[in-house]
């Protein structure tokens, strides 16, 4: 994904009683379940960041192992989000 | 002939005029709807030319077959639009002991198929077509007739003693005719129920027989595709309600096995 992802518009956001967080479009056929983290990163996509820095963010937020590929799995959360309609590239 | 029927949760006025051709098609397809002696708050029309619908606007037909389809249809729309707050579902459901099951599925999972046959074993039909979950945890169904293809294995698991008709609809540019047919008071129920438990449908010929007990995150995007408001208070309350009953995905191979997997699985809830 390139550019700066941006949170679309009509987003419908629900919780489960374990704390995982549902999201969907108004109108939208997928529903996706997200862990905090990909939660958090849906929150960062504001449109003022790039993907490269919410993975700095993430990096530095949890401190995560430096062999840990940050950049590629936030890549594929985006990805996964950009296809339910849920974020917008 | 005029009624005031309860459609879902919203009251319809609905009048078949002295010259509607197709009156006994439409009196077939309002059978199964209770009563209602409240205020109507939208009301219908029928007669020779058209359909004059809630907003007055008169509809008229070249071909009068297509009458009682354009009510059905708008009937639909708009019982959903207006449906109190709650999970609206596309899903077939019924009673047993007391309380109601749903059984979600898009079209083609098989509704038809395990409601006809769960009917056959004493089940009572609240709906074919479409579910209200409230905030209650009551059940409330669309009261519509079954619709069977003309020519598919569910119209031959039909009862030869139940009401049944032929219905053109107009699929494109293409007439599609099926039979629609109401079963007998003593095997339908209207009113609220208590909702018992949810299951997501899945058929096809290299699934296992199967009931699998889903988790709430598991459910909510398994059913969500069988909403049919999808906005942000029918996703509240979907997580809310699939948090307190429980859900559970039906996988078969065959209608027999769906039939065997959703007897067993009562067994199991009322145990």
């Amino acid at each position: 994904m390139t550019g700066r992802p941006r949170r679309a518009a009509n987003v419908v956001r629900g919780e489960l009683p374990d704390g995982e967080v549902v999201v969907s479009v108004t109108g939208g056929t997928q529903a996706l379940i997200l862990n905090s983290v990909a939660d958090a990163v849906l929150e960062l996509c504001d449109g003022s960041r790039t993907l490269a820095e919410i993975a700095q963010f993430v990096r530095e937020t949890l401190r995560a192992p430096a062999d840990t590929d940050v950049a590629g799995d936030i890549s594929s959360v985006l990805a996964q989000l950009q296809r339910a309609g849920v974020i917008e590239a | 002939m005029k009624r005031t029927i309860r459609a879902l949760t919203t009251t319809v006025a609905v009048e078949l005029a002295d010259d509607l051709r197709s009156t006994s098609l439409a009196e077939l397809l309002l059978a199964g709807y209770a009563e209602a002696d409240d205020r109507p708050e939208i009301a219908y029309r029928l007669y020779r030319d058209g359909v004059i619908y809630p907003d007055l606007h008169d509809d008229r037909v070249e071909d009068p077959d297509d009458i009682v389809p354009m009510f059905e249809l708008d009937l639909y729309q708009q019982v959903a639009w207006r449906a109190k707050p709650g999970w609206l579902l596309h899903a077939a459901a019924l009673e047993h002991d007391g309380g109601a099951y749903v059984f979600a599925g898009p079209s083609g999972a098989g509704k038809t198929t395990l409601t006809l046959a769960l009917m056959a074993r004493g089940w009572r039909l609240l709906t074919e077509e479409m579910v209200l979950i409230d905030r209650e945890l009551a059940v409330h169904g669309l009261a519509r007739p079954i619709h069977a293809p003309l020519d598919g294995p569910q119209r031959h698991a039909i009862p030869a003693s139940w009401r049944q008709h032929e219905y053109p609809m107009r699929v494109g540019g293409a007439v599609v005719r099926s039979v629609i047919t109401q079963p007998p008071p003593r095997a339908r129920i209207t009113g609220a129920l208590p909702l018992r438990a949810l299951v997501r449908l899945d058929h096809g010929p290299m699934l296992s027989e199967a009931v699998v007990s889903l988790q709430p995150h598991q459910a909510v995007p398994r059913l969500w595709d069988c909403t049919l408001r999808r906005d942000a208070d029918g996703l509240a309350a979907a997580t809310t309600i699939l948090s307190l009953r429980p859900a559970h995905e039906l996988r078969s191979a065959s209608p027999a096995g769906a039939v065997a997997q959703a007897t067993a699985m009562t067994r199991e809830l009322a145990g």
